[in-house]
């Protein structure tokens, strides 16, 4: 009977150290995400190469930390917003007038430029009760011509059956913004003229309320409302605008824009912007395929308007492996102050004026493919993809990228 | 580039994606008990599977649209827009 009972006894304590063994292991589990991206415009425009590092632990029972390094550098040629023209009566200075931080030259409408960013985030989340975690944190950003400061806090609370969790969250950004030679160039000055002012500066607040729910054993969904404000500097110190006239050929009926001068773009101090989000993955199909779908409704008060749809499809391939082809659309309207470039007749000049295509009416699209297996003990992704823009009334009106993603994540 | 969409096209078939079929079940609503849950729990069923690729996706066309937002709050800034 004794020796029953010793037996159960060791045998209890030997569950119980398993029991405490494994849940230590959990709660002590690091995860290491690490990242290259390459970004590569066509034509020699911007090529980026950004560097990932994404750690995060548990510290206590209720408490897990990330923390996130970036470093991008960025390199190649970009439109200044500026008309080609043969005929331009200009004299363009790179140095000042356009694309980035190294600007060294190149054609007068497109120039070259080289710039590095180091990013850091820092995140805390804490479990508050069963059903309550708050999550807040830091994140900072420098460039040669670019800084960037945030803090931000997100509230999510799950309702008592764990069906359903809403989310709330605020942060607030300060960045600051000046070119390479220090300042900031007078908004709608001649670029002849050079006059430049001081750092630009600006404050971004940003809050979100949203809900995802379980809908079903395979399904889950989520709605989110954005709304981000922003005041202060918005313009793009180096983008530039063209004042024109159009020349005609009276053989060929044809016209060709023909600058007289150039002025540094112009946008307004004050940015409200609108973001409707929802998303769904659902699992279905006997290999345990998923398919990740979004749709994004977007508007801000420089009149711009845009539909965003995402759609991912992972189908299993055995032993870890997947395939997961990606398709993206995007489409939105022009600003209400963007224009392919002032016309010179003599009308005095607008309030805000910008030619940065991205601001233009436009669609794009991305499609592509990731690869995933396990490698190593731990999990490897590698996704190719092909983003195509088309721009309506903008001066360069395509922009093709390939993008390459190798991301590799383990657990220690 | 044309070979390069034309292979991803290909993949994309594939894949066998029938899209019509998840459709019909995916909006179906019905009580989820805390035991029923496993599908729910894989990360390719978290609604950011991975967070690496939803993190540089949103430095691309950030820096590339107009628009922005929807999934949250924070991350940092850059002068690429």
């Amino acid at each position: 009977m004794k020796s029953i009972k010793d037996k159960l006894s060791i045998a209890t304590c030997t569950l119980l150290t398993g029991g405490a063994h494994q849940a230590q292991a959990i709660d002590n589990a690091w995860d290491l995400d690490t990242s290259y991206l390459y970004y590569g415009e066509a034509d020699d425009r911007v090529t980026v190469n950004k560097a990932i590092a994404n750690l995060s632990g548990d510290i206590t029972d209720n408490d897990r930390v990330t923390i996130n390094l970036v470093l991008d550098t960025m390199s190649g040629a970009t439109p200044t917003g500026a008309v080609e023209s043969e005929t331009s009566s200009v004299t363009f200075s790179s140095a000042s007038g356009a694309g980035g931080s190294t600007a060294t030259g190149g054609a007068p409408d497109i120039a070259d430029f080289s710039d590095t960013r180091l990013g850091f985030s820092l995140s805390w989340e804490q479990t508050i009760s069963r059903l309550r975690k708050l999550t807040y944190g830091g994140n900072l950003s420098v460039e040669k011509d670019y800084h960037s400061y945030g803090a931000n806090a997100t509230l999510n609370q799950d309702t008592e059956d764990r069906g359903t969790t809403y989310t709330a969250g605020l942060a607030v950004t300060y960045d600051e913004i000046f070119t390479k030679t220090g300042g900031t160039p007078d908004p709608l000055g001649r670029v002849e003229d050079g006059v430049t002012f001081g750092d630009g500066e600006r404050y971004t607040y940003n809050a979100i309320v949203g809900v995802s729910k379980v809908l079903n054993k395979k399904t889950v969904a989520q709605l989110n409302y954005n709304i981000t404000y922003s005041d202060g500097y918005h313009t793009d110190p180096y983008k530039v605008i063209s004042e024109v006239r159009l020349v005609g050929d009276s053989e060929t009926n044809a016209f060709a824009f023909a600058e007289t001068d150039r002025y540094y773009e112009s946008r307004p101090g004050s940015r409200l912007r609108h973001a409707l989000f929802t998303s769904m993955a659902h699992q279905y199909g006997e290999k345990g395929e998923v398919v990740h779908l979004s749709y994004r409704y977007y508007f801000d008060d420089w009149d711009i308007s845009a539909h965003t749809i995402d759609l991912t499809h992972r189908t299993p391939l055995g032993l870890g492996r997947y395939i997961e082809p990606h398709f993206r659309f995007h489409m939105q309207s022009s600003a209400e102050f963007f224009m392919h470039s002032i016309l010179d007749d003599g009308s005095p000049l607008p309030e805000f004026a910008s030619a940065d295509y991205r601001l233009d009416q436009s669609t794009g699209y991305t499609i592509g493919a990731e690869y995933g297996q396990p490698w190593k003990g731990g999990n490897l992704r590698i996704r190719l993809e092909q983003m195509e823009q088309n721009f309506e009334d903008a001066e360069y009106d395509e922009n093709s990228a390939l993008i390459f993603q190798v991301s590799y994540q383990k657990l220690f | 580039m044309k070979p390069l969409l034309i292979t991803i096209s290909l993949l994309i078939i594939l894949s066998g994606c029938s899209l019509k079929d998840a459709t019909i079940a995916a909006f179906k609503s019905e009580p989820v008990q805390p035991w029923e849950r496993d599908i729910l729990a894989r990360d390719d069923m978290q609604l950011e599977p991975d967070p690496m690729r939803a993190f540089v996706d949103d430095h691309i066309y950030f820096s590339k649209e107009a628009a922005t937002g929807g999934k949250g709050v924070g991350g940092g800034g850059c002068g690429c827009n």
